[in-house]
């Protein structure tokens, strides 16, 4: 699975750092960055549940077949 | 009287002051009509969104429910089908599809992420704290105990003096500022309708925020202080400064929307605290819930009870063929109590996990100043929880009369509150 953050949408909430801190991380500048963007499928779950938390929704987690 | 599609009402102001949310109602229509098209006499018709899955979905679609076609929360009676084209009173987020939204939210809002608002938690703290100081101040007996209505003593003070601070508004004139957004939001309401109708009550309202900010921002432009005033009037987009209609409109939504919204969940969660003892013992026992409890009054008294969207060309959405145009109206007590989303969803649990209620919208649109709504909660009831033993109501709850905003004007309790040492 490939996972994005739209950095236009992106606040610096941190939902997703808190949920899944193997996926992503808060930098300074108040943006999330992916920290394995091509993560093994057992981080599945924490990658859609940081998708659904995002308040913003800027989070995109495509699985690939 | 059994409800039916054809009979049952959302949109009449009155029974929300007498009834509350019309829960029985948003309920009858997820499992019946979960995409409902509201035709009234009297009421331009639109769609009644109840489901947490297509507030979702249409919330996550900004190019496809567009905010600028008409003003996103009032219900508009038919007989203004002609003036949906006129100019609207204000222009701010509310009512800005992109790209221009994204413009016009980058200027604030690093000044409400999580981080920043970590600066002002000291302040935030010691205004709950004297807020609770001055209950002691009129309390009396041995517990002391003080009669008083929660909304003017405690509920509403805490947001204007933070969001007032926040723009730098100085603490003279915040009781008029105060009074101007009950106006804003209550104009529907007798106690707050000075105008011949709402209408003309929330325009006047919100013709004296303009001029009163337009003062505000002359002294900024002159003696710039790190307040929200001045970082907007120093606002670049395109190299442009902002437009003056803009401008005012921005500042009538920040102090409109940092006002009356968490000051109803600070009431509303007073009350759901009270008539559910275990979990007030629950949280006092367990400060650590207090994050988790301040979710559930979110998801439990869901302050704003709808925005609206209109569709920016044909689509279906749940089987229903949706035409461009038309209305769409986002109830979000609703999703909050959507029972595909939540367990025994009209059970006050402030242990709930997870609890991904909407009570802040989410996407695009998603609430500014949810990070702020939060630490003011926190702040709050922390403080409540520390020093009030017990409250009850000593008189009716007397609530808004709004189909936007679920607001408690009057809430009058007696609060015992624990010896000082």
């Amino acid at each position: 699975m490939r996972i994005a953050v739209d950095l236009a949408l992106c606040e610096g909430n941190g939902r997703c750092a808190g949920t899944a801190p193997e996926l992503f991380v808060l930098g300074d500048d108040d943006k999330a960055r992916v920290v394995n963007q091509t993560p093994p499928k057992s981080l599945r779950e924490k990658a859609l549940l940081a998708a659904r938390l995002c308040p913003r929704q800027a989070i995109t987690v495509v699985e690939e077949t | 009287m059994a409800l039916t599609l054809d009979s049952l009402d959302l949109v009449n102001p009155e029974r929300y002051v007498s009834e509350g949310y019309p829960y029985a109602e948003w309920e009858f229509l997820r499992h019946r009509a979960p995409l409902f098209w509201y035709d009234r006499p009297n009421v331009r018709p639109f769609w009644a969104v109840t489901k947490h899955a297509d507030i979702i979905a249409i919330s996550r679609a900004p190019e496809l429910f567009l905010s600028s076609r008409r003003f996103p929360f009032f219900v508009v009676p038919r007989s203004d089908e002609g003036e949906r084209e006129q100019q609207l009173p204000v222009r701010n987020l509310l009512q800005m599809d992109l790209p221009e939204h994204r413009h016009y939210r980058a200027l604030t809002s690093s000044h409400f992420t999580p981080r920043a608002l970590r600066k002002l938690e000291g302040e935030v703290t010691a205004i709950a704290r004297a807020i609770v100081d001055g209950l002691y101040a009129r309390a009396r007996g041995a517990p002391p105990a003080v009669e008083c209505d929660f909304v003017l003593d405690v509920s509403a003070r805490l947001p204007l003096a933070v969001i007032a601070a926040m723009l730098g508004i100085p603490p003279e004139d915040r009781a008029t500022v105060l009074r101007w957004t009950n106006e804003v939001i209550g104009g529907a309401d007798p106690e707050f309708q000075s105008e011949a109708t709402p209408a003309e009550t929330s325009l006047r309202a919100k013709d004296d925020l303009f001029r009163y900010f337009m003062e505000l921002c002359e002294q900024r432009r002159q003696t710039p202080r790190e307040d929200l005033v001045s970082v907007l009037v120093a606002a670049r987009i395109n190299g442009e400064p902002l437009p003056v209609f803009e401008l005012m409109s921005y500042f009538h939504l920040l102090v409109v929307a940092g006002n009356e919204t968490t000051r109803n969940a600070t009431s509303g969660g007073l009350v759901a605290l009270i008539q559910n003892p275990n979990q007030w013992r629950l949280l006092r026992e367990n400060p650590a819930m207090l994050a988790s409890a301040i979710e559930e009054i979110l998801r439990w008294t869901s302050p704003v009870i709808q925005f609206t969207r209109t569709a920016a060309r044909d689509l279906e959405l749940r089987g229903q063929r949706i035409r461009e145009g038309e209305d769409l109206a986002l109830y979000y007590p609703s999703a909050n109590r959507d029972e595909e989303v939540f367990e025994a969803p009209n059970r006050f649990d402030i242990t709930r996990q997870p609890n991904p209620h909407l009570a802040f919208g989410i996407g695009e649109h998603v609430c500014l100043g949810a990070n702020l709504a939060r630490l003011e909660l926190k702040a709050i009831f922390a403080e409540l929880l520390r020093r009030v033993e017990h409250a009850e109501l000593t008189g009716p709850i007397e609530r808004l009369r709004s189909v936007f905003v679920g607001g408690i004007k009057h809430l009058p309790v007696r609060l015992t509150l624990r010896p000082t040492s």
